[in-house]
């Protein structure tokens, strides 16, 4: 069976790397000013140059989402975004505006992703879109496998399909809910998630104390389970979401989800438990398969937990090897103490444990523990790590990986 | 320049009854195997019945096709479609573009506009789906009145703008306990989010999903008499308020009561 494309999200340059080193076949960033992830959209024209050049060597692919829903005044810097995309060599544009489909379509050669904001569900409305100029659409998340299955064979585009994140609990791109509540526009790129806010569901007749509370925040989507049936299917592409999440996060999913492929294409087994945990070693919130099962009831999708905190698993990643010493540096991410037994995640899916010896900063000095993020230390221990292995802790030396 | 059309979501046949001109020009009922979780819409022959009627009190009767169409949904849309188009529909609104694409590729000639509640952003967007057929488009709720305004100034298409009780989210789940809990309940439920005690946002759910409303009653600028206003159509959207609350509002907005 042919691998469908692995495409995972990059909130930064760096976070694009890991993807990409952990085995994605594709990224794809949002753009300043024009995506759905402002905070997230670091990426400068410099960063997708050195991406584009990354990219390529590597024989993999990278997208630029431009699927904020722009006003009259921002057309002219929508135009000028998608025009230095193209100049910047990425491979394909990820548009919400069939006006702006059209416009790129006739002033680029840029292919054409339609976002799942557009919100295609059937062939009627993909088989136009593909009209237009369209390779590629995005599905609404709210389709079951069996309905993706039957579109793949009656449109003339490849479809990709979101298997694994976040989701809007709303249909994609219909929601005012942040606009209204709070002036940020979830359709320019600053949505407050007000879904997930607290809320109570009051009777015009009911006391106040008979409210009751009311959820609609969305558990995340998980699809590990669902990947044969999405190959089975024919998907083109399957779309992990998290432009916000850290390495650890990007490293940790696209991993997992490689190899299912894998397994799939060459017939190998998956261990469906172990990458499960792998997955939840690196996110916080709950997950399910959505509706790709079909309609996932109340208890399906309805996140409960309200707080939840950071697993705190990750401690940083190696940045380079000292070509000196066996030591590497490391960017550090979370508290790393001599004497720490911790395991580390190399990107060509292997796994191992083991100690840290000594710790030194970079002006050579000793150091007990290190505990600024993002600082760079020089670590020895009984190991050979290479750039983007990534290092965690190790909860009990008797747990399995 | 010809003043707006004033458009009114409508749930039973004697409120088209109760209507007059001072209310609206026309009514929007909503086909009952696409309605929103706020109108349980019309059957096919509840439609005809309702269009004869308005013929005789020389209203308008559009239709509305609500959520998003899935391949399943097709062989349905095609009924109501060539229903719609037989008994003389004045228009279609449409939350799908699938509904315009679909009636021009079997031929049926419907006035279909183009209403996503938050798609068409701007200029460009409104004139694109013009050339592709559409008769018009409904602007963003997200937009102000000014931008819709000036949206609807500068497109050659047709721009509707949508008022009263807007829609400000719509899902495809549903998270009441019941639909019985929703619409039929004979008392509205809404939502109070915890830093905002004293708002209440009405919801409600169906089979296709839920839905939740502004709860303020969206009005229009108060230094421009509606009649001046560029669009084509003014789209009063119900929600969960009583037929003579709805009644009550719109003849405040149109100057009727001082």
């Amino acid at each position: 069976m042919k691998a469908p494309e692995l495409l995972a999200p990059a909130g930064s340059l760096e976070k694009a790397k890991f993807a990409l080193m952990y085995g994605a076949d594709a990224i794809y960033f949002g753009v300043e000013d024009v995506s759905l992830r402002h905070q997230s959209a670091t990426f400068s024209m410099k960063d997708i140059r050195e991406l584009v050049v990354f990219a390529k060597e590597r024989h993999k692919k990278i997208y630029a989402a431009v699927n904020g829903l722009p006003r009259d005044a921002d057309l002219p810097i929508y135009h000028e975004r998608i025009l230095a995309l193209e100049e910047g060599g990425v491979d394909a544009v990820i548009l919400a505006s069939p006006a702006l489909i059209d416009w790129t379509q006739r002033v680029t050669t840029l292919p054409i992703h339609v976002s799942t904001q557009h919100g295609a569900a059937n062939s009627v409305s993909i088989g136009w879109l593909s009209s237009l100029g369209a390779s590629r659409v995005v599905l609404p998340r709210e389709m079951a496998v069996s309905e993706i299955a039957s579109l793949v064979q009656n449109v003339p585009v490849e479809l990709e399909v979101f298997i694994h994140g976040g989701m809007c609990s709303a249909i994609s791109g219909r929601c005012g809910l942040s606009a209204f509540l709070s002036d940020r526009d979830a359709n320019r790129g600053v949505c407050a998630h007000s879904c997930r806010w607290n809320y109570r569901l009051l009777d015009a007749t009911d006391s106040d104390a008979k409210a009751k509370p009311f959820v609609m925040a969305s558990k995340d989507l998980s699809a590990l389970k669902v990947i044969p049936s999405l190959m089975e299917a024919g998907v083109a592409s399957l779309k992990i979401e998290g432009r916000m999440k850290s390495v650890h996060y990007v490293a940790s999913v696209v991993q997992a989800y490689r190899h299912a492929i894998d397994a799939v294409v060459y017939h190998q087994p998956f261990d469906l438990d172990f990458w499960t945990n792998q997955i939840r070693r690196a996110e916080i919130r709950e997950a399910g398969v959505g509706f790709l099962q079909g309609d996932p009831g109340r208890s399906g999708q309805i996140e409960r937990k309200s707080k939840q905190e950071e697993t705190g698993d990750f401690l940083g990643f190696v940045v380079t090897k000292d070509p000196m010493t066996e030591g590497a540096w490391v960017d550090v991410r979370n508290k790393l103490s001599i004497g720490d037994e911790i395991e580390v995640l190399h990107p060509d899916g292997l796994f191992e444990r083991t100690r840290i010896d000594s710790i030194e900063d970079e002006y050579g000095a000793m150091l007990s523990v290190a505990n600024v993020p993002k600082r760079k230390v020089r670590i020895f221990a009984n190991a050979t790590w290479k750039p983007y292995a990534i290092l965690r802790k190790v909860k009990s030396w008797n747990d399995p990986y | 320049m010809r003043p707006p059309i004033r458009l009114i979501f409508i749930r039973h046949a004697d409120e088209l009854d109760a209507l007059s001109p001072e209310i609206a020009d026309g009514v929007i009922c909503v086909a009952e195997d696409f309605a929103n979780p706020f109108d349980a819409g019309f059957s096919m022959s509840a439609f005809r019945g309702l269009k004869e009627l308005a013929d005789r009190q020389e209203m308008s009767c559009f239709a509305a096709i609500e959520g998003i169409v899935y391949e399943a949904d097709l062989p349905r849309l095609d009924e109501w479609l060539r229903v719609l188009r037989s008994v003389g529909c004045d228009g279609v609104f449409c939350f799908d573009e699938t509904v315009g694409l679909r009636a021009r590729a079997i031929a049926v000639d419907l006035h279909v506009i183009y209403h996503p509640i938050t798609l068409v952003t701007h200029t460009a967007e409104a004139d694109f789906y013009g050339s592709q057929g559409f008769y018009g488009v409904v602007a963003s709720v997200d937009l102000s009145v000014a931008e819709a305004v000036r949206l609807a100034s500068h497109a050659s298409a047709k721009v509707g703008c949508l008022l009263g009780n807007v829609p400000m989210y719509v899902s495809k789940r549903r998270f009441l306990e019941s639909t019985n809990d929703t619409m039929h309940h004979s008392h509205p439920l809404t939502l109070e989010e915890e830093s905002r005690p004293g708002r209440c946002y009405p919801v409600a759910q169906n089979a296709r999903g839920t839905m939740i409303l502004r709860d303020a009653f969206v009005g229009l600028p108060t230094d421009a008499s509606w009649r001046e206003l560029p669009f084509e159509w003014l789209i009063g959207f119900r929600g969960a308020m009583s037929f003579e609350s709805y009644a009550d509002q719109l003849r405040r907005l149109w100057g009727h009561v001082q």
